[in-house]
């Protein structure tokens, strides 16, 4: 094996390693234990509520399915949230439920969004992409 | 620069690179239900091993036509520059025979993916959206780097030795 390979090889493992490492550090993580949250649901035509909940969930998904409040359906990276509040979002008018997170439009989708005590989430009905 | 990327391309090469072209858009499409793991990183080494800078070629078309696919955003402009990198980056090497060289090649394209895609997100919307950008992928960055070292390193050797045998008739 020549002295190109074994240094390629040796920086290989050094990203491969240094990127594991950052993976795990960087996991988003929910707090556990019982949390008071609020989820506000904008609708497209008005008629907008807020939900205030108790939670143990650590994530976002989970808080919406045990209170009833989102469904839709599985993909590759996770819950494409379809339902809230009994509003489907009409893909064929280029509608879709949009997250915030204390008024910061989230970074995760539902599956990995966090929930920590004390959190507000908005959940939008957008028209357009 | 070697003689045969000064000269101008014939027509069979011409053909030769539309295929590898098309390869590029078929085996990405063809795997994308499993996010981040295709053969165009493989299908770029053997280009540029064979067809010398005249790589650019194919992959800024395949580039153009997955934007055509997949509509207009801001990984548009990642994309046109993070693949003609990778050509770039391997022409100087392009005379290593090494699966495990270029293996290792691949997965360091595959593990610095995010962070090259995160440029445009740094000068759109700073330092700490790109951070965020980045981060919140790396767990793809992993699985594209070792995903890109193994097809690789796997199959470099036998394509090459497929490439020889058109490229001399045989």
């Amino acid at each position: 094996m020549g002295k190109r390979t074994i240094t390629i090889l040796a920086l290989v493992l050094v990203a491969a390693l240094s990127l594991f490492a950052l993976t795990i550090l960087t996991r988003p993580s929910g707090q556990t234990g019982s949390k008071a949250v609020t989820v506000e649901v904008h609708h497209l035509e008005g008629g907008d509520k807020s939900f205030k909940l108790r939670t143990d969930a650590e994530f976002l998904r989970q808080l919406l399915e045990e209170n009833d409040l989102a469904s839709g359906s599985e993909t590759q990276y996770g819950l494409w949230i379809q339902t809230v509040d009994g509003e489907t979002a009409d893909d064929s008018k280029q509608q879709w439920w949009g997250i915030s997170v204390n008024g910061q439009f989230a970074e995760y989708g539902a599956d990995s969004q966090p929930v920590a005590d004390g959190d507000v989430f908005e959940l939008t009905l957008n028209e357009g992409y | 620069m070697k003689d045969t990327d000064k000269k101008k391309i014939s027509t069979g090469e011409l053909a030769q690179l539309a295929l590898f072209c098309a390869l590029m858009i078929a085996g990405k499409e063809v795997l994308r239900s499993i996010p981040n793991v295709h053969p165009v990183t493989l299908l770029i080494i053997i280009c540029a091993s064979v067809y010398g800078r005249n790589a650019l070629y194919p992959v800024f078309i395949f580039s153009v036509a997955e934007i055509a696919i997949y509509g207009f955003g801001l990984w548009n402009i990642s994309y046109l520059w993070i693949w003609p990198l990778q050509v770039l980056t391997a022409l100087p090497f392009r005379s290593e025979r090494s699966p495990v060289f270029w293996g290792c090649f691949a997965a360091l394209h595959g593990f610095a993916f995010g962070a090259l895609c995160s440029v445009v997100t740094l000068i759109v919307s700073g330092p700490k959206a790109a951070l965020a950008f980045w981060l919140a992928g790396l767990s793809f960055d992993l699985i594209h780097g070792i995903s890109n070292g193994v097809m690789t390193a796997v199959l470099f050797a036998p394509l090459m030795k497929l490439m020889d045998r058109l490229k001399t008739g045989r």
